[in-house]
């Protein structure tokens, strides 16, 4: 099966884009279908496409004016031209722009099957270039768990009483909560701490990849696997296997884990030698499974098998309390690692964190705190250090709250006015023990802002 | 089902295999006329989706119908298919127009000719279980290029397409035969 490689069908002709629509989805590929050059070209701005079948007679814009759009705005999506009419010429130029083939319609289906498969083999090859330098320019960190809200002390208590049992753990829970940490602390509070923590993040992989990274490889067992290697599953005895994004499993390796979790043997990869591993499998996912399960991309077995305990993690968002000791947690990291004098964040940034909803959740807290302390100059982070994030902390200051308009405000006037206090009340048009309540009140001082 | 000139023998292999190898109850429909409706003049073939269409129609009870036919069959772009599916839907069709001779053009054995119609319409059907083209050798729903192709493929699916099969009886709730 074809997982993953995304095909898009562009012919004026109904008929043409409708079966061979449906050809290519018999083989696995997802499918779909744009009656012109705009269409299409609005689709590839949406979602990336690994191939296009391109038709070069249409209305409107031609197959080969589209063609030279593609290459120069997706390079990487390989185009595959078709037409009713044979012209040597135009398949010349078509070739000359960036296609990677051309096809006669109708296609006989050998030549069809055989062209597509050696696209996806080229497509594959690219993927894996790029997923290597990406592997190589991330950078690896390890951090500790931070928090002590409420959530995050009962999720605390859950990882102590999960951790002494051997049972697979699911953590669920958005992108950047800090899931591998979850994993890293059960791991490390369990009996198998001696024991390897070896993690994976299934959806980094191709395909092809993640299969012999999980199983690993006998010698010769494909082009290019000149030595045997280990897998993940080998490398995780008396250990955990750390399965994350485990909703990016294809459904065919899911049919494989699960039997690998049933009885604890595997072969690997061009070998036929069954070994037996012994490891607790922790996986963690952002999909909801569920949904995942009900649409057929998620084996309902393989879920249970994975969820026998489930752990979630809250957003950063409905965990604010935690916000100022992961800021404060991340500045001292960071300053240590820049060799920077910041003693600390500000009230006013420290609000503008708290208020903020970080859709990355503790990742891209991490990221504003790295990348303010890079940009800062003085020796304490202020709202300026993060205007990078506005305009949704600019969004974020907008209050309505009648108390905290009259705080800001008090505030504004009392500097204004160098805290002369009569001078204040004047310009506020109230009197001095009025006044003088509100700054006790609110507990104001010309040194910072307010409680 | 035989839609026109279709043997009598070649129809009952295919049933019994398709009952052995998907483990559910099949009957032989009545014969009916070739399915001239689909002839496109100017391909001199026979539309493939139509018949589908046709077939998806019938109002006979069973959940999913495949007809063998002996006239060579296409879809749109391609210059012909040896059969076609509604992929999650009921209707099959399978052609043995050209089955019964090697690419050079000489005749086959019987026997090699009853397998590779049984070998398209398990794995036609298949395809009517949401069953996609799969990678592993030894599997029917391997996408096989020309003829004598068929002839290597097993009449069996690999493990992860019974899975996927398991998964689509329950998901359309087939009954299945007892063991």
């Amino acid at each position: 099966m074809a997982d993953k490689i995304r095909i898009l069908v562009v012919d004026d002709e109904l008929v043409i884009r409708e079966s061979l629509h449906g050809w290519l989805k018999k083989s696995g590929y997802k499918v779909d279908t744009a009656e012109g050059g705009s269409a299409a070209l609005a689709m590839l701005e949406k979602t990336p496409y690994d191939l296009l079948f391109l038709d070069i007679m249409m209305p409107v814009m031609s197959g080969i004016e589209v063609l030279e759009v593609v290459k120069e705005e997706y390079p990487h999506t390989l185009v595959v031209m078709i037409t009713a009419y044979g012209s040597v010429e135009t398949a010349v130029q078509a070739m000359k722009v960036g296609a990677v083939d051309y096809l006669m319609k109708p296609f006989d289906p050998d030549q069809l099957s055989l062209l597509t498969e050696k696209l996806m083999q080229q497509k594959r090859i690219m993927d894996e270039n790029i997923f290597l330098r990406e592997q190589m320019a991330e950078a690896i960190r390890f951090e500790n768990l931070v928090g002590r809200s409420e959530a995050m002390q009962e999720l605390f208590v859950m990882i102590q009483d999960v951790a002494e049992s051997d049972s697979p753990v699911l953590i669920t829970g958005e992108t950047g909560t800090g899931k591998e940490l979850v994993a890293k602390a059960i791991h490390a509070k369990s009996g198998r701490h001696n024991g390897p923590f070896i993690p994976i993040n299934c959806g980094a992989f191709p395909e092809h990849l993640l299969e012999s990274e999980l199983f690993g490889h006998e010698r010769g067992a494909f082009t290019g696997a000149h030595r045997a290697k280990k897998g993940r599953l080998d490398l995780a005895h008396h250990g955990t296997l750390f399965l994350d994004e485990v909703g990016t499993v294809p459904l065919k390796m899911q049919v494989d884990l699960l039997r690998v979790l049933e009885t604890k043997e595997f072969h690997r990869l061009g070998g036929t030698t069954e070994i037996e591993v012994d490891f607790r499998t922790i996986s963690a996912t952002n999909r909801d499974l569920q949904q995942a399960i009900k649409k057929g991309e998620f084996r309902q077995d393989f879920f249970y098998r994975l969820n026998v305990i489930s752990l979630h993690i809250p957003p950063l968002r409905l965990r604010r309390d935690d916000i100022p000791l992961l800021a404060e947690h991340f500045l001292d990291r960071y300053t240590r690692e820049t060799n920077k004098d910041i003693d600390t964040i500000s009230k006013e940034a420290m609000s503008l964190l708290r208020k903020y909803d970080w859709p990355g959740n503790v990742r891209e807290l991490e990221n504003a705190i790295e990348r303010a302390v890079v940009i800062c100059r003085k020796r304490l982070l202020g709202p300026e250090e993060f205007s990078f994030l506005a305009p949704h902390l600019l969004a974020a200051t907008e209050t309505y709250s009648l108390e905290k308009t009259q705080i800001a405000h008090l505030l504004k006037v009392l500097k204004e006015f160098d805290w002369n206090i009569t001078r204040a009340a004047q310009a506020l048009e109230i009197n001095r023990v009025t006044l003088h309540k509100k700054i006790k009140k609110y507990e104001l001082r010309p040194d910072r802002a307010s409680k | 089902m035989r839609l026109g000139g279709v043997g009598e023998a070649v129809l009952k292999i295919v049933a019994a295999n398709l009952q052995e190898v998907f483990h559910v109850p099949v009957d032989i429909l009545p014969a009916r006329q070739s399915p001239e409706f689909a002839y496109s003049d100017r391909r001199k073939q026979y539309h493939a989706a139509l018949i589908l269409k046709n077939l998806a129609e019938s109002r006979r009870p069973h959940p999913r119908i495949l007809a063998l036919v002996s006239v060579d069959l296409f879809i749109p772009v391609l210059t012909h298919v040896f059969g076609e599916a509604q992929m999650g839907g009921r209707a099959a069709v399978v052609s043995l127009h050209r089955l019964r001779q090697t690419e050079e053009g000489s005749r086959v054995s019987l026997d090699t000719f009853y397998h590779r119609a049984v070998k398209v319409a398990l794995h036609e059907m298949a395809h009517t279980f949401d069953l996609v083209h799969c990678s592993q050798a030894e599997c029917i729903m391997r996408l096989s290029s020309g003829p004598s192709d068929l002839d290597e493929l097993p009449l069996f699916f690999c493990e992860y397409c019974e899975a996927f099969l398991e998964d689509a009886y329950r998901r359309y709730d087939i009954q299945r035969l007892p063991d």
